[in-house]
């Protein structure tokens, strides 16, 4: 039942009983008081009737106009004068004369000399006796209906129901409306309450009273507030939950085939065989499970740029398979028809595409997906579906990213082999050179060992054989036999840089460079000024010794000026040592900066200046082994400068720094 | 030579040889040279028991059939043979061989000058050592 309809009776009923109550008390009161008046007035009549009749008797005068205007009341019903034994002395209806009153009304006693009243209810009438006479000993008797009385009754009933009704009514109406605006506001909240819980939670309800109401309401509209906040943070997190369920997935599927990717670069990282690599990759991607893949398949490339497939990695493939599938001519069967066409081939059963078949081959479907890099089709791989699977283009793009991969790894794998391959070449036709450069110069020196041998004695033997041309053409013999030795030597040590390795050691430069100097004795003219603190080196001090010496004794070799200068500098530069041999020689043209470190080349003719011409070759080599440069700034006729770099951090830079540091403190 | 036992030249280049030969004679070293072309043919030489022991061997080590290195491994290894001073006379400057040379316990290692004055030089100071160092007893 309506909270409404609950106050709304709860107020109604006790009016109505009130009402009702206070209705029936007003109209029996006022019954009872009419009662009262008909039976004072009837009284007073009958008294006074009593009063004439008696007075009459004693002047003889009848009351006659009194009786008729008695008669004449519209609830006479009788007059009678009894006397004290009862009898009906006179009345208006003769037929009651000489009847007992008593036989008629028998609940009437004696009638006292004030008078008495009884009513009978059952004949609807009522009847007043007034006694008179000297003894009292006649009553008159008045009767009188009750039926106007009756009607009266009704009336103030009807009246009163009529009232009751109306008060009720109204009581009813002023009620409802009292209630239904008290309820009002409640039924607003309760409607509202119900349209939230709808969940229309930007709903609000509008009670501006200033009561307890207006406050719940108020209460209820922040209740809905925080509500909306809470449930729309829900909402959202509800939301966010399901979009990073969904982001879950993908990130599941992203991580998976990651996973298979990782496993194959670092795979492809580690020695392993493409052909083995092949085989994790099948097993990779065929164990994702959310990809429909049955766990068989092949990897096929394709060989020395011919147009057919060869089998190189499966997994549980029917031996069948495996034979008839060894090679694939392009465009033959699933996987030729992949590489052909470059596009990822998709059948759900075996379709007519499937040339390959055998006597009971089993149901199947494929995704053979082309391995591609840079337009060509290196390989393919074949997968298997179970028959009426459903091409899904996520599947197809986790094989094609495997494929990409797979093409970079096979492009790298095979760039490596071949790199791998030259390099060996390399090594063993540098090793071959080598070996070459210091057999062959060996072998050469042993004929011009002999040479020189055989000649010297001829000369010796068969001096006075010979004529002054004879004697300068033997001389002329042995010098160039000296010449094609020291060639042969300078192979030799050349060849030696590469094939010999030293052990590294401290090298402290401001000892080794003076000793050089001591060793090169440069004629009294040339002067050699280390000008910087050298550093201490770790290096393999026969190097070093070489590349001092070689640019030391060029310098010293070459000077054309009365007073040679030499100066030896050192800076440090970018990490690097900077090391520096200038002289004032006669320079080198431009043109020759480069030549100069050239095997064999000299820019004087042997015949003028001794020199192998291996000299600078040998220092560029030693600069070059430890990660140094080299070159030469010269201006003809000045002088020359030739630079040469070490880098600081392999030859023990950090040591060289302190070392440079105490030096220069000394 | 202190003694007038033969000197063994293990030498595969001719003229190499004739330059010992006539080294010898310029310094008129007496004792007999016996020349053999590589290891094999001086182990040869050394094992047969008809040949007497010589006295210093003289040994060059680029040679065909068994190298200098080879003939002192297994030289040095015959108890017999180890007592005998081997002289490597090689043109090889290489560290690697030099080491390896005193390892296997050779008494010198002379480089063959080009020059012949400069050769006889050289044999002229190993006549001059061995004359003044003791030798020991050959077998």
């Amino acid at each position: 039942m309506k909270l409404f309809w609950k106050i709304y009776l709860a107020a109604v009923i006790p009016a109505i009983v009130i009402g009702s109550l206070a209705t029936y008390i007003v109209a029996v009161y006022q019954l009872s008081n009419e009662k009262e008046h008909a039976i004072g007035a009837n009284m007073l009549a009958s008294k006074l009737i009593a009063g004439q009749i008696e007075k009459g008797y004693v002047e003889f005068r009848w009351p006659f106009d009194s009786l008729r205007k008695l008669s004449q009341r519209d609830d006479f019903l009788f007059w009678w004068i009894v006397t004290d034994d009862g009898t009906i002395h006179l009345a208006n209806d003769t037929s009651f004369i000489g009847t007992g009153a008593y036989t008629y009304f028998p609940q009437v006693g004696p009638t006292p000399s004030n008078g008495k009243s009884v009513l009978d209810k059952k004949r609807n009438c009522g009847v007043v006796m007034a006694p008179f006479g000297k003894a009292k000993q006649w009553s008159f008797w008045l009767g009188f209906s009750l039926e106007d009385l009756g009607k009266l009754q009704s009336r103030i009933i009807q009246v009163s129901v009529l009232l009751l009704l109306s008060t009720v009514g109204m009581l009813a109406v002023a009620v409802y409306f009292a209630v239904k605006h008290f309820t009002k506001p409640i039924r607003t909240l309760a409607e509202g309450a119900a349209t939230i819980g709808k969940g229309d939670l930007a709903h609000r309800v509008q009670v501006q009273s200033k009561d307890e109401l207006g406050y719940l309401a108020e209460s209820f509209n922040e209740m809905a507030e925080h509500l909306e906040q809470t449930t729309t943070s829900i909402d959202n997190l509800n939301r966010e939950i399901s979009q990073r369920k969904k982001a879950e997935e993908e990130t599941q599927r992203s991580y998976d085939i990651q996973g298979v990717i990782n496993r194959l670069l670092s795979l492809s990282l580690e020695n392993v065989s493409l052909e083995d690599m092949l085989e994790r990759a099948i097993d990779d991607i065929t164990s994702i499970p959310w990809l429909s893949l049955e766990s068989r398949g092949a990897i096929f490339l394709v060989e020395d740029d011919i147009e057919v497939l060869v089998m190189k990695a499966q997994r549980r493939l029917s031996m069948s398979l495996q034979t008839m599938c060894s090679s694939v001519p392009f465009g033959r069967c699933m996987c030729g028809r992949a590489a052909l066409s470059g596009q990822t081939q998709f059948a759900d059963h075996i379709d007519e595409r499937h040339e390959h078949r055998y006597e009971g081959i089993s149901a199947h479907g494929h995704y053979c997906v082309p391995i591609v890099s840079a337009g060509k089709v290196l390989g393919v791989i074949n997968t298997y579906v179970k028959e009426g699977h459903t091409y899904n283009k996520k599947e197809e793009d986790f094989l094609r990213a495997v494929s990409a991969v797979l093409a970079g790894i096979i492009e790298r794998k095979r760039g490596e082999q071949k790199q791998a391959e030259l390099l060996k070449q390399l090594e063993s036709a540098n090793k071959e050179l080598n070996d070459f450069a210091h057999i062959v110069s060996h072998d050469l020196k042993a004929p011009l060992r002999g040479i020189k041998t055989l000649a010297n004695w001829i000369s010796t033997d068969y001096a006075d054989k010979f004529d002054q041309a004879g004697r300068e053409q033997i001389d002329l013999l042995l010098g160039r036999v000296d010449r094609m030795h020291n060639l042969i030597d300078g192979i030799l040590r050349y060849s030696r840089l590469g094939r010999v390795k030293e052990e590294k050691t401290k090298v402290d430069l401001n000892e080794l460079v003076p000793n050089i100097i001591d060793l090169i004795a440069p004629p009294e003219s040339i002067t050699i000024t280390i000008e910087d603190e050298l550093p201490v080196i770790e290096c393999e001090k026969t190097r070093i010794t070489q590349v001092f010496q070689n640019l030391l004794s060029n310098a010293v070799k070459y000077m054309d000026k009365p007073q040679g200068q030499i100066r030896i500098g050192c800076v440090q530069e970018d990490g690097f040592w900077k090391f520096s041999v200038a002289d004032n020689g006669p320079g080198i043209e431009e043109k020759y900066f480069e030549k100069i470190f050239q095997i064999f080349q000299t820019l004087s003719t042997r015949d003028e200046v001794e020199s192998t011409g291996i000299g600078l070759t040998l220092v560029k080599k030693i600069v070059q082994m430890y990660g140094g440069r080299i070159w030469v700034e010269s201006k003809i006729g000045e002088g020359s400068a030739f630079f040469f770099t070490l880098p600081k951090r392999e030859m023990g830079g950090k040591n060289a720094e302190l070392q440079v540091n105490i030096v220069s403190r000394r | 030579m202190r003694n007038s036992k033969s000197i063994l030249l293990v030498e595969d280049d001719n003229v190499d040889a004739m330059t010992v030969k006539r080294a010898f004679k310029d310094l008129k070293v007496l004792n007999p040279l016996v020349i053999t072309t590589n290891g094999e043919e001086a182990l040869q030489y050394l094992r047969n028991e008809s040949n007497e022991k010589p006295c210093v061997t003289l040994l060059d080590l680029n040679m065909p059939k068994m190298d200098g290195i080879e003939f002192l491994k297994v030289v040095k290894a015959d108890e017999t043979l180890r007592k005998i001073p081997v002289v490597v006379l090689t043109t090889s400057k290489e560290e690697s061989d030099i080491v390896e040379s005193f390892n296997l316990g050779v008494a010198g290692y002379i480089v063959k000058p080009v020059d012949y004055k400069r050769f006889v030089e050289a044999i002229r100071a190993i006549d001059l050592y061995w004359t003044l160092s003791e030798l020991p007893d050959g077998g």
